[in-house]
């Protein structure tokens, strides 16, 4: 069991009991912004109400950093106990962009600063196999440092036994990192834990249906890259990618359109073939599993839409997309397996 | 100027005397609950609210061979002046470092903890440079207060020429002896004294409160 505890939080008007007991490392929890998610962090941590008591380092990144104002960011990982960790400082500080930060004292940092700091450090406390508690990680980063400080994390999860809970409102973020999901509700002052939901159904809540690829680039052209997935050469957007890149990226089912035919010529970039692997109805919607040989490619259609084109596993279909419908999610640093993403 | 000069020597001994244990009040009072801590609180206070007068009889008591008699020697001299001050500035000094050490958030000394710093660490690497300027004016507050002290220490240091006749025993003195001029001299004297040290402190505790903010 890599989590077994029981998180009680009554305090301000605000209840809550939380029995996290999962055999996931990586558990996500989603939740809107004013339901108490720093009181329970901080209850899991043993700062506020019953003492949890977490064995082990314990990294945390709070909302607020807290970083020391009057020591520069050096001094924050000079003088902390830091356990092995299977990366080198190097790999954690360079995604982050801290390496020019090294001198300025804390107080003079910006607020998207001081988090990059805060994560930094935490990861650097928890080590290879303590816990990693991380508020809203992702917040206040610009685009490029998000796809990074994700990559970096799925890194840390690939390549250490590291256990962790991170908070956030967004489901796309917590789908690609986590193992387990759990909703955070409230009804009045009662705040309640939803079961633990894989990553794809915490997303299909959102209405999200995506497929991942991990690919690398191996050409880039203008605003184009070339992207092998698997032994497939897909077109995505150019855009903070060089040739050697290696990414996750997400590709929307509603946005790939399906032909039985070749489309001749369409502004679409991106053309397949494969046949279908499975029909799975969902609500008004067939979910449709398509086998492209190098990997597999799921979209949704109409109950009419598969009819009319009589669609049955083992038909052979063409798959076409834009380039922009691939949208870069995570950029991995080297050493992160195929597998683990 | 010789009441100067003994007015400064009376008010170092005192900040010396009432510093530490001013400031390890302060933190106590700002960082730990316990038992009693409303009667540590007001016996802290306590010379702030009653007669210097009744403090100093306090002090003579404890000292003097007609009560306790502690330190019967050191009565009518600079050192029981130093005491009688000191006793006077400590509650202010207590106070003072007491909102210092709570302007500092008690979530950073649990974050420094957390990364591994051990309970003396943070006290000297987090705690105390953040609650520090917010000392110094304690300091120099207590410093002034001291400075000025005149009902306990007539109690318990008399009006000894050259030894206890500090610049507020010796206004008083000047006045008794209807000496306008050198009344005045003395009150001007430690006016300016006053004055420097409310400027400095209210230097240095300018944007206290900030102390644990980023």
């Amino acid at each position: 069991m890599s989590w077994a505890v029981d998180v009680r939080l009554e305090q301000g008007g605000l209840a809550l009991d939380w029995r996290l007991a999962t055999q996931a490392r990586w558990v996500g929890v989603l939740g809107a912004s004013g339901l108490g998610k720093t009181s329970l962090l901080e209850a899991l941590l043993g700062w506020r109400g019953a003492h949890v008591g977490l064995a082990g380092p314990v990294g945390y990144l709070p909302q607020d950093a807290l970083l020391m104002p009057h020591w520069t960011v050096a001094e924050h990982f000079a003088r902390l106990a830091a356990p092995p960790l299977a990366l080198d400082r190097a790999e954690v500080f360079e995604p982050l962009g801290l390496t020019e930060l090294m001198a300025r004292p804390a107080r003079r940092l910006s607020g998207g600063e001081a988090r990059r700091v805060a994560l930094a450090r935490a990861i650097l406390v928890a080590g290879n196999a303590g816990t990693l508690i991380l508020d809203e990680p992702l917040e206040a980063l610009d685009r490029l440092r998000r796809v990074r400080t994700l990559g970096l994390l799925l890194a840390l999860k690939a390549r250490t036994d590291v256990r962790v809970v991170v908070v956030s409102h967004r489901a796309d973020e917590l789908a690609l990192l986590c193992d387990v999901v759990q909703h955070l509700t409230a009804t009045g002052d009662q705040r309640s834990m939803g079961a633990p939901a894989t990553p794809e159904l915490a997303l299909a809540r959102e209405g999200i249906h995506e497929n991942r690829l991990l690919g690398e680039v191996v050409d880039v052209a203008g605003d184009a890259a070339t992207l092998r997935v698997g032994a497939a050469a897909i077109i995505v957007p150019s855009q903070d990618l060089v040739v050697g890149a290696r990414g996750v990226f997400g590709l929307r089912g509603d946005d790939v359109l399906l032909g039985l035919a070749d489309p001749g010529r369409v502004s679409a970039r991106n053309k397949l073939t494969g046949t279908v692997r499975t029909l799975r109805p969902s609500g008004t919607y067939v979910e449709l599993g398509v086998d492209l040989g190098a990997f597999d490619l799921s979209t949704h259609l109409t109950h009419s839409a598969v009819a009319d084109l009589e669609l049955k596993p083992g038909a052979p279909v063409h798959l076409f997309f834009k380039t922009r419908s691939v949208r870069l999610l995570a950029l991995l640093p080297p050493g992160v397996p195929d597998g683990s993403v | 100027m010789d009441a100067l000069w003994i007015s400064l020597q009376v008010a170092t001994w005192a900040l010396a005397w009432a510093s530490l244990p001013g400031i390890g009040l302060g933190w106590l009072l700002a960082r730990r609950r316990f038992v009693g801590r409303e009667l540590v609180e007001g016996l802290v206070q306590l010379p702030l609210v009653v007669p210097a007068v009744a403090v100093g009889y306090g002090l003579l008591w404890l000292l003097g061979g007609q009560g306790l008699g502690l330190a019967p020697e050191v009565l009518f001299t600079r050192t029981a002046a130093s005491l009688a001050s000191g006793v006077m500035a400590l509650p202010l000094i207590a106070r003072m470092a007491q909102l210092a050490f709570e302007a500092v958030d008690p979530r950073l000394e649990r974050m420094a903890r957390s990364v591994g710093l051990g309970r003396g660490q943070v006290l000297w690497r987090v705690t105390l440079p953040l609650a520090a300027r917010g000392l110094v004016g304690a300091l120099v507050l207590g410093f002034a207060r001291a400075l000025g002290e005149f009902g306990a220490t007539i109690v318990v240091a008399g009006l000894v020429p050259g030894e206890t006749r500090t610049l507020a025993l010796g206004i008083f003195e000047e006045i008794q002896l209807g000496h306008q001029d050198g009344a005045l001299r003395l009150a001007l004297l430690s006016a300016a004294c006053g004055l420097t040290a409310a400027v400095v402190a209210s230097r240095l505790t300018r944007g206290l409160g900030h102390g644990g903010a980023r």
